[in-house]
């Protein structure tokens, strides 16, 4: 491994996943360590978010530790420190940040703070068959669902977002109500893979009107209903666990046809965590067969937060701006279309 | 014996830092609720400046670990990790409590009795009581979370300080009546972090990975009921 090239440390604990990574200019990715706070919310049924920061501050030095001592690199071989400012939970953003800008400071070396989403959209580049921009991203997870036009680095246009639940958030909810473990989502895709997704017609929200925005909210609702009106067996739930994700899966694919439309573009990159889903894979998979276009997506470990992104978008942006002042600030709301490339930020 | 020590406490609304070089002392201090983050590092590259040392000399960081705001704790550990990270050098942890003791260590006369005590809210407290021994203040009662009026359990405390000796003025009237001294607008300083870290020997040094906040209240979040 050359370890004369620029080396970027990525931070991450905007939320359950306490992540650090390193991302070499020649070498690439040269490794990453996750702990996932998985068990320590499972008993709340959700993030906790004053147990999440109290996770991250114990956890991150000692996977900072573990990662170092793997990849055979020293602190001081950094270019430079990027960590996630935002959008994310205060407090969890607060220990990343604060552990970030202070070593950054330490080493003389710069910091760079990442939007979140910027990392997730950019996650598929980690790939060897990478997009090229522009792409139009679709961005699911537990937390947000948005459609963005990428034109270029820190050229992003939010073309449609979710009004209410983000999709994983949906999943999640309906898992819970359906009585599955938490986190929902993954068990509740499993259980759908028994049942019968034709049984019951379930709505496609907000496709009868014009637009890229999203609403699962209702959907959520229909599928409580449609739940509490069953004779609640096994079958019923494996019945209503497929219609539900098939509904979420054509929905997402509906907005995605219109946002690929609209942004005159055939490359669709999907990241997030619902971008783990095997029938949403398909589905877009044959939506871009039928357009004649591509469809990327990461890893699946790197669908979900991971730090492997963050240390990317940092290397994407260490010959920008980085940042000079040494007051540590997070943004737990950050519009992404407030990003700029790095060539041209103030 | 360390001889340049950087303290930090952002565990109250007053945020300060400390730089001790040599017997010289530098420091910044400021009540500036919801603004540590924003205040710690730039204050010490100014006390740096002052003191006409680098980063790079600091030989020991000392951070109050708490208890007292949650994310203030946070913060103080959280910059303390990444200086000590990107520093290679030890942090020496301090309690919240024991510095706002060691504060008013000129106000207690030898054999006096201290009780430090906190607003932790939620109409509850954090507390902890000392006894002086010469130049020493022992712990008589080790740190606690409780309600206010359990505080005033018949033992004699002579001096009383902190922030819950206003808040719950009312529960506390006994105690502050019977007391020689009651100042509740002390809160806890980088100042005494660094002193108190600079009697700790080197086994109470921890690196990073080993450092323990201390929250006190560890019930944050209610479980759901069991389904039925």
């Amino acid at each position: 491994m050359n370890r004369t090239e620029a080396i970027v440390l990525g931070i991450e604990t905007s939320c359950d996943e306490t992540a650090v990574a390193l991302y070499g200019q020649q070498s690439g990715l040269i490794g990453h360590e996750l702990f996932s706070q998985i068990d320590v919310h499972a008993e709340y049924g959700g993030v906790v978010p004053e147990l999440a920061a109290r996770d991250h501050v114990r956890k991150l030095p000692l996977l900072f530790d573990s990662l170092f001592q793997k990849a055979g690199v020293s602190a001081h071989d950094l270019a430079a420190v990027a960590y996630t400012a935002g959008p994310g939970l205060v407090g969890a953003l607060l220990t990343g940040a604060g552990f970030g800008r202070s070593l950054a400071f330490a080493l003389g070396k710069p910091a760079i703070e990442i939007h979140h989403m910027e990392g997730h959209l950019l996650a598929p580049l980690l790939e060897d068959q990478a997009p090229t921009m522009p792409f139009v991203a679709l961005l699911v997870s537990g937390g947000h669902s948005m459609l963005v036009d990428v034109k270029g680095l820190g050229q992003y246009t939010v073309l449609g977002e979710t009004l209410d639940d983000a999709a994983g958030e949906a999943f999640d909810k309906t898992a819970k109500m359906l009585g599955l473990p938490y986190p929902g989502g993954p068990h509740l895709a499993k259980l759908a893979e028994q049942g019968d997704d034709q049984r019951f017609r379930f709505p496609r929200p907000m496709t009868n009107r014009p637009g890229v925005d999203m609403s699962f909210s209702g959907l959520k609702t229909f599928t409580l209903n449609t739940w509490q009106k069953s004779d609640k067996t096994d079958q019923d739930r494996a019945d209503i666990a497929a219609c539900f994700q098939r509904a979420v899966v054509e929905t997402l694919a509906i907005k995605c046809r219109r946002a690929l439309q609209q942004a005159g573009n055939q490359q669709l990159v999907i990241a997030g965590g619902v971008g783990a889903n095997r029938l949403l894979r398909e589905r877009l998979k044959a939506l871009m067969d039928e357009l004649g276009g591509q469809v990327f997506y990461p890893r699946i470990e790197f669908c979900t937060d991971n730090a492997a992104m963050i240390a990317f978008a940092g290397m994407k942006r260490l010959n920008g701006p980085t940042e000079q002042a040494l007051a540590v600030r997070v943004r737990p709301r950050w519009p992404m279309d407030e990003l700029r490339p790095p060539e041209s930020a103030a | 014996m360390p001889v340049n020590i950087l303290a930090i406490d952002t565990v109250s609304e007053q945020c300060s830092v400390c730089l001790q070089r040599g017997e010289a002392s530098f420091s910044r201090s400021d009540h500036a609720p919801r603004l540590h983050a924003e205040l710690v590092l730039p204050w010490i590259e100014a006390l740096l400046a002052e003191a006409q040392i680098d980063l790079q000399d600091i030989d020991l960081l000392a951070v109050d670990v708490g208890p007292g705001s949650f994310t203030g704790v946070r913060i103080g550990i959280s910059l303390a990790q990444g200086l000590s990270t990107g520093l290679d050098i030890p942090i020496a942890p301090v309690s919240s409590l024991q510095a706002l003791a060691m504060q008013s260590l000129a106000d207690v006369v030898d054999g006096q009795t201290l009780l430090v005590a906190m607003d932790a809210r939620m109409s509850e407290v954090y507390a902890a009581g000392f006894r002086r021994e010469g130049d020493q203040l022992a712990c008589i009662r080790p740190p606690l979370l409780c309600a206010p009026e359990s505080l005033d359990d018949g033992a004699d405390w002579q001096i009383l300080v902190g922030s819950a000796f206003l808040v719950y003025a009312d529960p506390l009237a006994t105690l502050i009546s019977s007391a020689a001294l009651c100042d509740p607008d002390r809160s806890p300083n980088a100042s005494d972090i660094a002193l108190l870290a600079a009697q700790l020997t080197e086994a109470h040094h921890v690196r990073a990975g080993s450092i323990e906040p201390i929250y006190l209240r560890n019930n944050v979040a209610k479980k759901p009921a069991l389904p039925t």
